[in-house]
């Protein structure tokens, strides 16, 4: 596993005053009031008209969970480090 | 020449009139215009910082076309809820095609190496095989409007790169020399991604991608 926070980095930076866990990003998420803004509208190439959920609401796929329990990296990375691929 | 907006922009003279008057035309539509700033609605929870989405994508025909000029700011927000309200009408990165560019950066700072905020900064990679980018991208952007990284002002905003065989992530800080704190975001960022042990991840200051001209060769790696 990774290694606990780095200690005192705390003390080096204050707090932020707004912090929003995974959780209460997601709990604030209320697509009966996503009302798109009409600004986003014109950006037809990246526009969708009917909300989406998070993807963190889908479980992993089978495809997704096969990869992250390989490496994760893409071919052209791990080549370049000679890590085959 | 102050940076590379203006470099290209020089450049860009030379070329046909046609081009320069539509540029003009489309001044209105300049990513880098100042607009008011987005402010939480009533009852709504606010964001540590403003944000700004933008959007880049490779044009197909015209290859000079500047960095800059395929830029498009997309909209800005000031809370949780005016996050989603965008994140959730956009299309998942992993369903894009070609050579795009989803940009989540503070208000303010363009997603540019050449920007006050970036010029002494870097930025953490993270080069994913295909099918896994539209998931990381979503936990890495409500980790950062969730001010998860707990570095202060550090952090100036996050890149999902679409390629032809692998999807990119990258997180901008401002100051590449300290190395407290990018420690502490590489670490953060392997758990909040869920990334397995043997991940490599690369971190490349802004100042070697101008010297190079290139935001992914040439990086320092790091393995555990």
């Amino acid at each position: 596993g990774t290694p606990p926070p780095s200690p005192g980095i705390i003390g080096k930076y204050k707090l932020a005053d707004y912090r929003y866990g995974k959780e209460e990003m997601l709990a604030l998420n209320n697509p009966n009031h996503t009302e798109p803004l009409e600004e986003i509208k014109k950006f037809t190439y990246i526009y969708v008209e009917k909300p989406q959920e998070p993807i963190t609401m889908q479980s992993l796929s089978e495809e997704e969970q096969r990869l992250m329990s390989q490496s994760v990296n893409s071919t052209a990375v791990l080549r370049m480090f000679g890590r085959g691929g | 020449m102050n940076n590379k907006f203006d470099a290209l922009k020089q450049e860009d003279s030379g070329e046909d009139d046609q081009t320069e008057q539509k540029n003009e035309q489309e001044e209105t539509d300049s990513p880098f215009k100042v607009r008011p700033s987005p402010r939480p609605g009533p009852g709504e929870h606010p964001l540590q910082f403003n944000y700004a989405i933008w959007f880049s994508r490779k044009s197909q025909g015209k290859s000079s076309a500047s960095y800059d000029q395929n830029l498009k700011l997309v909209g800005t927000f000031a809370s949780v809820e005016q996050f989603w309200g965008i994140y959730s009408h956009l299309v998942r990165p992993s369903d894009l095609t070609g050579h795009c560019d989803f940009h989540l950066f503070k208000e303010g700072i363009r997603p540019m190496w050449e920007d006050s905020a970036n010029n002494k900064g870097g930025k953490w990679i993270v080069r994913l095989k295909k099918g896994l980018g539209s998931r990381c991208w979503e936990n890495l952007i409500l980790a950062m409007l969730g001010e998860q990284f707990m570095v202060g002002e550090e952090i100036c905003g996050a890149v999902i790169s679409i390629r032809y065989q692998e999807d990119i992530l990258a997180l901008w800080n401002r100051t590449a020399c300290d190395q407290v704190t990018t420690s502490r975001i590489r670490d953060t960022l392997k758990r909040i991604l869920n990334l397995p042990p043997n991940t490599i991840m690369e971190y490349k200051t802004h100042n070697d991608s101008i010297k190079d001209n290139s935001s992914f060769r040439n990086t320092d790696i790091f393995m555990r």
